[in-house]
């Protein structure tokens, strides 16, 4: 039997199927990697190994003995550590704090005695290779990539015998030292489960690994036998190629933009320049956190703008911008209103006569919203929270074009979409700009950047690194871009 | 790598705390300064005793507060704890500690119930406890039905003792700050505020969340009978609904203490500040001669004031360094948005 | 790509047999299963019950009673349901209530027509609720505390400006209306107010566009502010609408009462959030409907009629009430989790 065995785990949320009877099996000491997309079921699959959600069906046996679910201490005990995506510390705590919650060191009195938890801290950060973290600031206070790492150590502190890893590199700007530490992991006796769906890395660090798409097992892999495209392939179900509408057929800029910025600045964004054209869809492509996030909500004016000038030219649009945000359940939708409210509330004057809502104009406008975006009709009158993840999203596009803005802002669109609906999804965008519109778009797949926008702008640190259009809109430039280096470096097992 | 740019910091400066100790001491100096007959240590002695049940209250609400919670059942508590040690000493004037005992295990079951109703449940806390400071008041009014009763001189002057002109009562609140002090300090205390800061990320972390939560409302519930017991001694009387004007003024007195509504920050020490805030104004007012009934405005603009230092304090800030833009990670979990 | 004789659906996933489905009898159960519908189904039930109180009771009187007194706490809640509804709490009710009755007694009496009374005494309450708008929304301040202050404020300036007059009389129309003895076409005039009230109030909550801004931002103010609905607006008509309904309640307990002091708002803060959570309404804010908090405030009433003829104590009463309280808030949470399964 295999060290770690994880046999038939299932788990529905609502009409979302995110696991269907995964199983997977790792030896002592291995690294396994969990390739999939976003919204392939990967991070489910993390939570049951952590004790934090309960599968409906499976079992996990971890050494011989059976994980008793939805428990997380009974997880740890086990020997479970799982380093989760750095918002997962209380954000008022030290970082000494973080790291010593198993065993922070108190005083005879009970009282948790500061001086000892400081430097029981550099212990271990030293231990860990990463002396230079500052062990008495605030979870709050320091930077993302620093979060990922104390989050990396925190988990593999706990990881006796498994050790799960979701997106690490998702906020560092290089891979040595996760590796390294790794590395050092599990010549203890741990094995790694690696969840990422950035090909080079898995290639890099697994041994083998398994491709999770839509909930289910699709195929396992040894690292190096499986080519890229192939692997591309299991992730996304089908051929890469066909999967994109065609794009706009010359680079006309003869017309005026539609937006125009000057020299933007608006959190970790410093001094940003760029202009949008009518019928133009643009990428930015980006690692975790170099200033996406400001410059997107800042231009669909949620975040504060402390310099530069946005001008958009709105002709025959109903609004400036409309955005759709990077959290759908958290920024964009009314969970526990019905999927008709949440596509008619933006437009309510449209509703309405004499500030009373006239419930056949609703209908009859959500009814072509949904055929808009076709989403069935039976959606309609469920709560918007019952709805799986492609509909959902389904939903906020459908409310967003509705308001008919000039630019449409749409900050990882297809996150946790299963593909069908990301084709449509795809549809929807290229219609919207060949409509004469501006589309701006993140994406944290690369591939999809490629596919879906005319010009791509790479990010990092706040300002724009690069610009690509035509034959340079290519996924190994963009990379280049995004993570600000000179040159590319060899890599294993290149397409 | 990169290197976090925040310099080492040893000791955080409590700034709330010392702004509710400056409004407290502006607010007393200035009676002293208006009312020559206030400078005595017994108009002192008295004010303090007039202030413990309101300070005690609110080191209770605001150990909630900090959590993240909302504890309406102070006033509960209170009339409770109140018509029960009238009734029964008036009974029982030599079981003056037994009884004590009985009233603080009562306030420690009322507190344990809320909490599991709220953790366990998972119901709405100002709901909950809304219901229980109704059920209590009920449970007084059976007792009590009007106010009255009169509370034997051996009960009272357990609480009202005296030790050199000093009152033995501000010494028990000293104790009792200590003892928040310390509780601050351990884990549970260090838990209390993670949960008000981001509730998720200490479960996911975890921290002991919900013995914790259950926890806060039980040390509060003690903290409201023992409330309810100097307002015993200082009344010598029983008042079903003497608990209602404590629901203004226990959150007005936290407000004062600058302890955030939202959770996560704050000191229960600077509550009680806010408390002696809140019971110096009246005597401010009548040293300054203003009329009684302005003491409701008074007391709301002071809230009101309160509530916009933290507002003005973040535009002075941004004013001297307008090239910092204020860095919000506005990321939230993705992924465990599933997570109930 | 294993063996599969089941059929797939649009993302390739296989389509298992839903083991709940929408069968009639389970349609039946869910339309039971909501807190509106059993808030109402309680009260109808309170009048055959009422039996065991009095053997005059259920009676046609009864009925009358209970709604001519529920009509101040369908007003009063009306507002504060609103403003829950957002996840804020409006705690300026019993100064607001106050202001209104003192307001339209005070002028009355010094020669304005009634009329001209009572609209200044709306518009009074409506800046009232104004400022609390404003302070919420703009100021960002926590409701609960905010309310708790200006109504602080409120309360002491009309202490200050009523000195020695508190109590005001009624005039003599607003009595009439008022107290219950008057008819129209054989129905007693307040509960023709309490029908008109509660239409034009169902109609502001559940089918205006403020309405479902309001719902919208009660839901999610982040939500709001993507889409586009305008938060600080909404939140500041919401509580201008709680201030009006707040005075109104007072200017009909004027009438009512044939007369009114200062403490006439007093008891109906509680009983203001108890009706809108016996509702179902969520304390949170974000889901409840006006027709709950009607049936809520009309269970209430009915309950203190028939625990006054049966000679509970008041101490009785309130245990009942923080009781009823709780059980609301249980049903509710177990119907929300059997909801989210069946889906």
């Amino acid at each position: 039997m295999a060290f770690i065995e994880i046999k038939n785990v299932s788990k529905h949320f609502g009409a979302t199927r995110a696991l269907q009877r995964v199983s997977l099996a790792l030896d002592r000491g291995e690294i396994h990697g969990l390739l999939g997309e976003n919204g392939a079921g990967k991070s489910t699959l993390m939570k049951v190994l952590s004790g934090v959600i309960t599968p409906d069906e499976g079992k996990v046996v971890i050494d011989g003995e059976v994980l008793q679910h939805g428990d997380p201490t009974a997880a740890r005990e086990a020997g479970v550590g799982i380093a989760f995506q750095e918002l997962s510390s209380p954000p008022n705590i030290s970082v000494a704090m973080k790291l010593c919650l198993r065993d922070t060191p108190k005083n005879v009195l009970g009282m948790i005695a500061q001086k000892r938890l400081m430097s029981h801290a550099r212990t271990i950060l030293d231990e860990y290779d990463a002396p230079y973290i500052p062990v008495d600031a605030l979870i709050s206070e320091v930077d993302l990539a620093t979060k990922q790492q104390i989050e990396i150590i925190a988990g593999m502190r706990d990881a006796k015998r498994l050790l799960v890893l979701d997106e690490p590199t998702a906020a560092l700007p290089d891979t040595n030292w996760l590796f390294a530490r790794m590395r050092h992991l599990v010549t203890q006796g741990t094995s790694i489960i690696y969840i990422s769906h950035k090909l080079q890395e898995i290639e890099e660090i697994c041994s083998q690994g398994t491709v999770i798409r839509n909930g289910r097992n699709v195929g396992n892999f040894k690292a190096g036998k499986e080519s890229e495209k192939e692997l591309v392939e299991l992730m996304i179900g089908r051929s890469f190629d066909h999967t994109f509408p065609k794009k706009r057929d010359a680079d006309v800029r003869a017309v005026e933009p539609i937006v125009m910025v000057n020299r933007l600045s608006a959190g970790k964004v410093e001094d940003v320049s760029f202009s949008i054209y009518p019928g133009e869809v643009v990428g930015v492509a980006a690692l975790e956190g170099q200033g996406q996030h400001d410059l997107f909500y800042a231009l669909a004016g949620i975040t504060p703008r402390t310099g530069g000038q946005v001008q958009i030219t709105r002709g025959n649009a109903r609004r400036d911008t409309a955005l759709v945000p990077e959290e759908r359940k958290a920024e964009a939708l009314f969970l526990q209103l019905s999927s008709l409210f949440n596509l008619t509330v933006s437009t309510l004057s449209d509703l309405s006569r004499v500030g009373l809502v006239s419930k056949k104009r609703e209908r009859a406008l959500g009814t072509a919203r949904a055929d808009g975006v076709n989403l069935p009709h039976t959606m309609l009158d469920k709560p918007v929270s019952a709805l799986s993840g492609g509909n959902q999203q389904k939903v906020v596009f459908g409310r967003a074009l509705s308001q008919d803005p000039a630019c449409l802002i749409l900050f990882d669109p297809t996150r946790g979409v299963d593909v069908p609906t990301k084709v449509e999804l795809y549809d929807l965008i290229r219609s919207y700009a060949q409509s004469g519109r501006a589309v701006l778009m993140y994406s944290t797949e690369i591939p999809e950047l490629v596919g879906v926008c005319d010009r791509v702008l790479s990010m990092h640190s706040g300002q724009f690194t690069g610009e690509f259009t035509g034959s340079l809109v290519s996924e190994s430039s963009i990379l280049t871009g995004a993570l600000n280096l000179q040159s590319l470096s060899a890599r294993r097992g290149t397409v | 790598m990169t290197i976090s740019t925040i310099s080492a910091r040893r000791r955080r400066i409590p700034g709330d705390l010392v702004t509710a100790v400056v409004i407290f001491v502006v607010i007393y100096s200035l009676i002293l300064a208006i009312a020559p007959f206030e400078r005595n240590l017994y108009s002192f002695s008295n004010f303090v005793l007039l202030l413990m049940p309101l300070a005690v209250a609110v080191i209770g609400t605001s150990t909630v507060l900090i959590t993240g919670g909302f504890d309406l059942s102070v006033a509960g508590t209170l009339g409770l704890s109140n018509v029960l040690a009238t009734v029964l000493t008036s009974a029982y004037p030599d079981m003056g500690v037994p009884i004590t005992i009985g009233i603080l295990g009562m306030g420690l079951v009322v507190g344990l119930l809320n909490g599991v109703l709220i953790v366990l449940l998972g119901l709405q806390a100002i709901a909950v406890t809304l219901a229980s400071y109704i059920c209590m008041t009920g449970v007084a009014l059976i007792l009590l039905s009007a106010p009255g009763g009169s509370v034997p001189i051996e009960f009272t002057s357990m609480f009202k003792l005296s030790i050199g002109g000093f009152p033995a009562a501000l010494g028990a609140l000293i104790v009792l700050c200590l003892l928040w002090a310390y509780l601050s300090r351990t884990r549970f205390g260090v838990t209390l505020f993670s949960i008000g800061s981001d509730r998720q990320a200490a479960v996911i972390s975890g921290m002991p969340v919900r013995a914790t939560e259950v926890g806060a409302y039980a040390f509060a519930g003690v903290m409201y009978a023992i409330a309810g017991l100097f307002l015993t001694a200082v009344t010598a009387s029983g008042d079903p609904n003497a608990g209602f004007p404590f629901l203004l003024t226990s959150f007005a007195a936290v407000a004062l203490g600058m302890v955030s509504f939202r959770g996560g920050k704050g000191s229960a020490v600077a509550a009680v500040f806010g408390a002696g805030s809140l019971i110096a104004l009246p005597k401010l007012l009548f040293g300054l001669q203003i009329q009684d009934f302005w003491s409701g405005a008074i007391l709301g603009i002071t809230i009101l004031l309160a509530l916009s230092l933290p507002l003005l304090s973040r535009v002075a800030k941004r004013r001297r360094r307008p090239a910092v833009a204020a860095v919000t990670d506005t990321r939230s979990r993705k992924d465990l948005a599933d997570v109930e | 790509m294993s063996n599969n004789t089941l059929p797939t659906d649009q993302t390739g996933s296989t389509i298992l047999p839903d083991p709940r489905q929408e069968t009639v009898p389970r349609r039946i159960g869910a339309f039971f299963a909501q807190p509106v519908v059993i808030v109402w189904m309680i009260f109808v039930l309170m009048f055959p019950l009422s039996r065991i109180v009095s053997p005059n009771f259920p009676s046609l009187g009864q009925l009358e009673s209970t709604l001519i007194l529920g009509l101040f706490l369908v007003v009063v809640a009306f507002g504060q349901g609103f403003v829950i509804l957002t996840g804020g709490f409006d705690l300026s009710v019993p100064q607001t209530v106050a202001l209104g009755a003192f307001l339209t007694g005070y002028l009355a009496n010094t020669g304005w027509p009634v009329l001209g009374a009572i609209a200044a005494a709306t518009i009074g309450c409506a800046v009232m609720g104004l400022i609390n708008g404003l302070l919420v929304a703009h100021a960002k301040f926590p409701p609960f505390i905010v309310t708790l202050a200006t109504g602080s404020i409120l309360g002491s300036v009309l202490l200050g400006v009523s000195r020695g007059t508190p109590a005001q009389p009624s005039p003599a129309a607003l009595s009439s209306l008022f107290s219950g003895k008057e008819s129209f076409l054989g129905v007693p005039t307040p509960i023709w107010a309490l029908v008109i009230f509660a239409l034009i109030a169902y109609l502001i909550q559940m089918r205006s566009t403020i309405g479902r801004r309001t719902y919208a931002v009660g839901n999610s103010e982040i939500a709001s502010r993507v889409a586009g609905v305008p938060v600080s607006s909404t939140l500041i008509i919401v509580y201008t609408f709680a201030g009006i309904s707040s005075g109104l309640a007072g200017i009909m307990l004027l009438g009512y009462s044939s007369g009114a002091d200062l403490n006439i708002g007093a008891s109906w803060l509680l009983p203001s959030i108890t009706a809108v959570v016996v509702g179902g309404s969520a304390i949170r804010g974000g889901a409840g409907s006006y027709v709950g908090t009607i049936g809520g405030a009309l269970l209430l009433t009915v309950l203190s009629i028939d625990l006054s003829a049966a000679g509970a104590s008041e101490g009785v009463k309130q245990i009942l009430y923080g009781v009823i309280i709780l059980i609301a808030l249980i049903a509710a949470r177990l119907g929300k989790d059997t909801g989210a399964a069946r889906t």
